[in-house]
C-alpha cells in the first residue's frame, strides 16, 4: 500500500509543482519507488520541474479509455526511481471530471505498487482538487508569506473540513442537521465549519462524536514557500496555530523554503532545481523540510497501520 | 487525541491564553505576547480567517484574560470563581515560590538592638568625692593602671561603656589598665586619651595624666 501525499495550496503560483517535483526527487534519491501524478488538470506542467521531456502519455489516455489500466500511462523521468503520470493536456473536458471518473482514478491510484505517490493538485477549491486532496488523511499545503496565499489556504482548508463533514454524515442527515444548526445559531454556516460542528455535536451527540473522530484522523503539513529574508519566519507557525486552535485540526508546520531567483532559471532551463544548485539555501531548506516530513508521515503512517490491523 | 475545543467565547481565561492554570506571571506574559502577535491588526496569519469584528473580539478577550491573570488579586478572585464552578482544582492553583530579594544590610534598621550599649550611665560626681577608697587612690603620687581600673570598677563602668563615650579603642584602654607600656601610643596621644578616660570617671584629668605619666617614667 503506497503512502499518498496530496500537495495543494489554494493559490496559483505558490510553487506546488516545484515542491512536488523537488520532494519527489528527494524521495527517489533515498531509494524509494516514487510516483508523481499531475492532477492539476487543464494546467499540467509538473514534468518541466523535474526535467522530464514532454510526455507522450497522460492521464487523459486513461480517462478516455485509450489505455485499459492507469499504470500504462506511467512514464520514467531522468531521475532513477522517480516516475510520473502527466496531467491531461489535449482534452478540454478533462478539467471537469465526472464523479465516477474521479473515483475510478482514485481507486486505481491506491493500487499502484509504489512506496510514495505524490499528487500535484491544481489551484483553487474546485471539487476536483478537494476530492483528490481527501484521498489521504495527510495532505501538504503550500503557501507563501503573502495575504493572498494565506487567504486561499484558509479557504482550501475550510473546504476540506466541510467536505469531511459531508462525507461522514450522509447527505440527508447533513442537510437536516445543518439547517437546524443554522436556525439555532445564525453564524453556524458553511463559512464557520467549527461552529457548525459544535452545533451538530449538541443536536446529535452520536453523529457529532463520529465526526470528531474522523476529523481527528486528519493530519496536515504546511510548507511556507518563497520565503524572503525580510519576511517574518513565524508566519507559517502562526497559521498552524490558528488552524489548530479554531478548527481543531492537526497541522504541522514543516518549515520555510527560501526564495531563490535561480528557481526561475531552473524552470526556464527545464532542469530540476535541486540538481542545478544543490547547495543553495533553498535546497538546504528543502532537505530540512523533507526530513521533518518523513518523521511526521512515518508516525501517522504507523498509527494507520496499527488501526488497520485492529480492524 | 485531544478533545475538540469549545467555541472561543465559552473558554476560560487560561484556555484563551493557552496556558495551564498554575502558569507563572512570566508564562502569562509570554503567552499574551504570542497571542497578540497572532491576532493583531496586521497579522498575516489571521488575515481573512476571521471577520474583522470577530478578530477584534478575540483581541479584547485576550486582553481581558491577560489583565485579569497578571494581577495577583484579580487572579485569585477569578480562580476562586472557577473553583466554585468546579472547573479548577485547588491544587492546580499558582503558588508563588519565587525567592524574594533580601537586604544584606538594612539602612532603616532601628537602633534598639544596641540600646544596652549606648546607654552610658551618667556618673554622679559626689560618688567619687564621697568614696574613701577612690579618694585614697587619688591621693597617691603615682597612679598605676591597676588603680585606674579599681576606680572604674568601683563606679560600676565597663570598658565597652568607656569606649562608647570616649571612642578610645578597647585594646588601648586595656593596655593602659594592664600597664603594658609597649602597647601604648606615643605620649602626646596617650595624654589626651588619659584625659578623656579621667573625664569619663569624673576625676580630675590633670592629676591623672601627671600621676600616670610619672608612674610610666619610673617603671
Amino acid at each position: 500500500m503506497p503512502q499518498i501525499w496530496p500537495i495543494g495550496g489554494g493559490k496559483g503560483g505558490t510553487g506546488k509543482s516545484f515542491v512536488t517535483g523537488s520532494l519527489g526527487i528527494l524521495l527517489a534519491r533515498e531509494g524509494y519507488q516514487t510516483l508523481l501524478i499531475d492532477l492539476d488538470l487543464g494546467a499540467a506542467n509538473l514534468h518541466t520541474t523535474i526535467g522530464a521531456p514532454n510526455p507522450e502519455k497522460s492521464l487523459s489516455d486513461f480517462v478516455n479509455k485509450k489505455v485499459a489500466a492507469l499504470d500504462e500511462t506511467i512514464i520514467p523521468t531522468p531521475t532513477p526511481n522517480l516516475f510520473m503520470i502527466s496531467g491531461a493536456m489535449n482534452n478540454l473536458d478533462i478539467a471537469n471530471l465526472a464523479h465516477e471518473q474521479k473515483t475510478k482514478i482514485l481507486r486505481e491510484i491506491a493500487k499502484l505498487p509504489y512506496n510514495y505517490i505524490l499528487l500535484d493538485l491544481g489551484a483553487g477549491t474546485s471539487f476536483n482538487t478537494i476530492d483528490f486532496f481527501m484521498i489521504s488523511n495527510s495532505g501538504i499545503f503550500i503557501t507563501t508569506p503573502e495575504p493572498t496565499a494565506t487567504e486561499n489556504i484558509y479557504r482550501l482548508i475550510r473546504a476540506v473540513y466541510f467536505r469531511k463533514i459531508r462525507q461522514v454524515l450522509n447527505v440527508y442527515h447533513f442537510r437536516a442537521l445543518a439547517k437546524e444548526a443554522e436556525e439555532r445559531n445564525s453564524k453556524a454556516t458553511v463559512t464557520n465549519p467549527d461552529l457548525l460542528l459544535d452545533m451538530i455535536k449538541e443536536l446529535d451527540p452520536e453523529k457529532g462524536g463520529m465526526l470528531e473522530q474522523e476529523l481527528n484522523t486528519l493530519e496536515f503539513g504546511l510548507l511556507m514557500n518563497q520565503h524572503r529574508k525580510q519576511d517574518n519566519p513565524d508566519i507559517g507557525r502562526f497559521i498552524c496555530q490558528i488552524i489548530e486552535k479554531h478548527l481543531a485540526l492537526k497541522i504541522q508546520f514543516l518549515g520555510n523554503i527560501a526564495f531563490d531567483e535561480n528557481v526561475h532559471l531552473a524552470v526556464c532551463k527545464k532542469r530540476p532545481f535541486l540538481e542545478m544548485s544543490p547547495y543553495s539555501r533553498t535546497a538546504i531548506d528543502f532537505r530540512e523540510c523533507f526530513k521533518k516530513l518523513l518523521i511526521m508521515k512515518d508516525k501517522s503512517f504507523g498509527i494507520r497501520h496499527a488501526v488497520d490491523r485492529v480492524l | 487525541m485531544g478533545l475538540m475545543m469549545k467555541p472561543y467565547p465559552k473558554q476560560t481565561h487560561y484556555k484563551i491564553l493557552d496556558i495551564p492554570t498554575d502558569a507563572s506571571p512570566y508564562e502569562i506574559n509570554h503567552a499574551y505576547r504570542n497571542a497578540f502577535e497572532l491576532y493583531q491588526d496586521d497579522s498575516m496569519a489571521a488575515y481573512s480567517f476571521f471577520p474583522d469584528s470577530e478578530r477584534k473580539e478575540i483581541l479584547a478577550r485576550l486582553e481581558e484574560a491577560y489583565l485579569t491573570l497578571i494581577n495577583p488579586e484579580s487572579r485569585s478572585v477569578y480562580d476562586r470563581s472557577l473553583m466554585e464552578m468546579g472547573i479548577m482544582e485547588e491544587e492546580n492553583r499558582y503558588h508563588d515560590h519565587s525567592k524574594r530579594v533580601m537586604p544584606i544590610y538594612d539602612i532603616r534598621r532601628k537602633k534598639t538592638h544596641y540600646q544596652w550599649l549606648s546607654k552610658v550611665p551618667v556618673v554622679d560626681k559626689s560618688r567619687v568625692s564621697e568614696n574613701p577608697s577612690i579618694q585614697d587612690i587619688l591621693q597617691k603620687d603615682r597612679l598605676t593602671g591597676q588603680d585606674l581600673k579599681r576606680i572604674r570598677t568601683t563606679l560600676g563602668l565597663t570598658l565597652a561603656q568607656i569606649f562608647l563615650q570616649t571612642r578610645i579603642a578597647i585594646g588601648i584602654l586595656e593596655a593602659i589598665e594592664d600597664d603594658r607600656f609597649d602597647h601604648l601610643p606615643p605620649a602626646v596621644y596617650l595624654k589626651s586619651f588619659l584625659k578623656l578616660y579621667a573625664q569619663c570617671l569624673t576625676i580630675d584629668a590633670d592629676t591623672v595624666v601627671q600621676a600616670y605619666m610619672k608612674h610610666m617614667k619610673l617603671s
